[in-house]
């Protein structure tokens, strides 16, 4: 049992060490801290005001808070789930300190114990900046007693150690079923399967909202996830013993307490006994790379030469080599296994809402241009998820490798101009599909579906780029595993700094879906006014995008170079 | 072809590198010796453009690195202490990223690489990821990497680390070769029998400062020791060198 922090004290040495030491240009560890408080506070009041304004909604029948709590700890848990599995991935298989670890005497269970406590250390910072200040609002919405503060969350900390054991173990299996060094081929499969996915999407029976005062509906609707519905998942256990608490009543909470922990402790075993049987040859399959790969160096070089060939050689060579690099890391595709996933049950609860049967015609018009902005706005925010876990990380990716670009005869703005167009383009490519699907699935007209389109690509140009400079700002080259750089905090600020981004985005493009309400139908070379509204929109959301693009790679190039 | 004019590295308070100025002709070797922590490193990051000198000023072939930073470094190699290269590329694929980002044209790139490898013994390596690559031929294959767009500078940090008697003994009788054609080479290294064998010159490094500069010959001169060997002569400056 001594061995378990003992694992856990350099990581929490590190820590503290980068924060005593941080020396006279610390500014990046008070902007993040700042950040941080801002928004926290800012997570507490949004959600104060989301909470009236259901209420209100709901009107006579009120809002029971297991509706809210049920959408909100859903997202957590599975973002959680997410996150751990890949740092679960990265601390079992790719950590460069296993070597060490595993050359010294520790049995297995301090190893698990030791890897537990390493992946909760690496997601933690998201519980809190995340789930104290929502639980807090909650607190204080439906004016809950002291019992609730007390317990809530310790509650929420026994439900969210669930995602974190769980991860260890899917990695465990993960990792002894697919060679790591087969990532590519996991990678070809996943695309197959989210192509297959999406024409199923397309295809498929429309389902319709009864009601917009539909509880399930709106809550599958707003946590992205049908699980959310779904009584004995443990989110919802979670939501039911939490209002519980926040009606006075502590037996849930305590119940809920010890089966989490029971559950956690289960799967925990399971981990144990699959990391018995299965972690050595997993382990093994990791490092031997050598009698499983072998790579025609000169054709995919020739490839790329002819698939691109109007780009300069030194920009080609560095986006051929981004393509690389991620295509044959095994952390990646897992990653983006779990965000396609999250994007077709994003698209698929989405349409849920496009027919309303109770309201009036007249405000069908309305009901559209608001689902249309709704759309923009979520799909945004599976892009920025996007860009936190690929392209935010890509500077810091160099890794100990950075002295290549440093010594080489290029720019470093010329460097994070190249890797910008080398996400830009698929990221554009693939948000479009995700921005047009909602569009079809809400029924908008062609003129829509370009705005949409438009819009999309417009945002993503200026994610992206925003991604890349606080990338480069707050790039850290000295990981230990690739799949930490986008769970450090610099990843939170790129978070924070996209959501302000968008604030800012969704004003023209809310004109622009606010003007198919106010006048009349649109029509393919008909009213010349929503053709001059949309250009003009678009052309201000160009703009905008523009000058954070020039800011971001100009400021992120300047962060890298030498000093 | 590489000139420091009063270089300083200062980190707060600590300085790392204090004034120094070298000059170094084409076609020499020069060695760069000193014990842990004396400086070499970091001379040697201001020198390939990573870290920037708090005050004086570099220049590699007449280009200054600070106002010229793109001119000088293209004709520059570098072979760093720690081979720290792509692991996901195959050892080919590296080279290629190398040549495209040197922009050397397709038909000069696939013969240099070609003659690199082979020269390097990793023919037979050049399809691998670099990550299945022992510490030794990650090491020969960043010299290819230095070498393979034919600078006029190359600069080696600590070149025998990780390398075998025979990698060791060819990747010597390559420095001369190299020189012998024309290339400087600024070599730093601990290994004072690698030094004595191929430096033309060589300069001593302690707590920041050159403490000599010169032929071996110059600096039997100096310590008024004309039969012992670098070794010798080393140890003795580095030890009555004050502040040791």
């Amino acid at each position: 049992m001594k061995l378990y922090p003992t694992l856990l004290t350099p990581k929490i040495a590190s820590l503290k060490n980068r924060w005593l030491r941080r020396g006279k240009n610390s500014t990046k560890e008070y902007v993040s801290l700042a950040a941080s408080i801002v928004m926290m506070v800012a997570i507490y009041y949004s959600t104060l005001s989301a909470l009236a304004d259901t209420t209100k909604m709901f009107g006579d029948a009120g809002l029971a808070p297991s509706i809210p709590l049920r959408m909100v700890l859903t997202t957590l848990f599975l973002m959680l789930f997410l996150s751990s599995s890949v740092t679960a991935l990265g601390a079992l298989f790719l950590s460069r300190d296993l070597d060490l670890i595993l050359s010294s005497p520790i049995t297995r269970k301090a190893f698990l114990g030791g890897k537990i406590g390493e992946v909760i250390l690496a997601s933690s910072w998201m519980l809190v900046l995340f789930g104290f200040p929502t639980l807090l609002a909650f607190g204080t919405f439906f004016k809950a007693d002291a019992a609730y503060y007390l317990v809530s969350p310790l509650l929420c900390a026994s439900l969210l150690l669930i995602p974190s054991v769980a991860s260890i173990l899917v990695a465990t299996l993960f990792g002894a079923v697919v060679p790591p060094n087969r990532g590519r081929e996991v990678f070809l499969m996943l695309f197959l399967l989210s192509l297959g996915l999406f024409f199923f999407y397309l295809g498929a029976p429309q389902p319709a909202m009864s009601s917009s005062n539909d509880n399930a509906a709106l809550a599958s609707f707003a946590s992205f996830s049908a699980a959310s519905a779904v009584p004995w998942a443990p989110s919802s256990i979670c939501a039911e013993a939490l209002s519980d608490l926040i009606a006075g009543g502590y037996e849930t909470a305590l119940l809920a307490i010890f089966l989490f922990a029971v559950v956690s402790v289960g799967i925990g075993i399971l981990a144990l006994w699959s990391m018995e049987i299965f972690f050595e040859r997993a382990y093994t399959q990791a490092q031997s790379q050598r009698s499983h790969l072998r790579i025609n160096s000169r054709l995919s070089h020739t490839l790329s030469s002819l698939i691109l060939p109007f780009m300069r050689p030194a920009h080609r060579a560095i986006l051929e080599k981004e393509f690389k690099l991620f295509s044959r890391d095994i952390t990646h595709t897992v990653q983006l296994g779990m965000l396609l996933g999250v994007c077709f049950v994003y698209l698929y609860n989405f349409r849920m809402l496009r027919n309303p049967e109770n309201l009036a015609p007249e405000f069908l018009k309305y009901w559209h241009a608001f689902l249309m902005l709704c759309n923009v706005a979520l799909s945004s925010m599976v892009v920025t998820s996007i860009c936190t876990r690929f392209v935010f990380p890509s500077v810091s990716l160099e890794g100990a490798s950075f002295w290549v670009l440093q010594c080489s005869p290029l720019s470093m703005t010329d460097v994070l101009r190249t890797k910008f167009r080398a996400w830009f383009v698929p990221l554009a490519g693939m948000s479009s599909v995700i921005f047009v699907s909602g569009a079809l699935a809400l029924n908008a007209d062609g003129p829509l579906v370009l705005g949409t389109c438009l819009a999309g690509v417009i945002l993503c140009y200026g994610l992206v780029a925003l991604s890349i400079g606080l990338g480069a700002i707050f790039s850290q080259f000295d990981w230990e595993y690739s799949a930490q750089v986008s769970t450090t905090l610099g990843s939170f600020i790129l978070m924070f700094a996209s959501m302000v981004v968008l604030v800012v985005d969704m004003i023209p493009i809310g004109i622009m879906f606010a003007s198919y309400g106010l006048l009349p139908e649109y029509s393919l070379g008909g009213d010349a006014r929503h053709w001059l509204v949309m250009v003009s929109c678009l052309l201000m959301l160009f703009f905008i995008n523009r000058v954070l693009a020039a800011w971001s790679l100009s400021a992120g190039a300047k962060s890298l170079q030498p000093r | 072809m590489i000139t420091l004019r009063n270089v300083c590295k200062n980190y707060g308070s600590f300085q790392a590198v204090n004034d120094v100025s070298l000059d170094i002709v084409p076609g020499e070797i020069f060695a760069f010796l000193g014990v842990n922590g004396a400086g070499k490193t970091t001379t040697i990051r201001m020198m390939t453009g990573i870290l920037r000198p708090t005050s004086g000023a570099i220049f590699l072939g007449g280009y200054n690195l600070l106002s010229e930073p793109l001119q000088a470094k293209a004709i520059t190699g570098y072979v760093p202490d720690r081979p720290n290269l792509y692991p996901k590329l195959t050892g080919r694929e590296f080279l290629y990223f190398i040549c495209d980002i040197y922009r050397m044209s397709p038909k000069d790139a696939e013969a240099r690489i070609d003659e690199s490898l082979e020269e390097y013994g990793l023919k037979d390596w050049q399809d691998e990821l670099i990550e299945s690559y022992s510490h030794g031929m990650k090491q020969r294959l960043a010299t290819c990497a230095a070498l393979v767009h034919n600078p006029k500078v190359l600069i080696v940090d600590e070149p025998m680390v990780g390398l075998d008697p025979h990698g060791a003994k060819m990747l010597k009788e390559a420095f001369k070769r190299y020189a012998a054609a024309g290339m400087t080479i600024f070599l730093s290294t601990h290994s004072l029998n690698v030094a004595e064998e191929v430096a033309d010159r060589l300069a001593i490094i302690q707590k920041g400062s050159i403490l000599t500069v010169g032929t071996l010959s110059d600096i039997r001169d100096l310590t008024g020791q004309r039969d012992e060997g670098l070794e010798h002569m080393f140890l003795e400056l580095t030890s009555s060198a004050p502040g040791h």
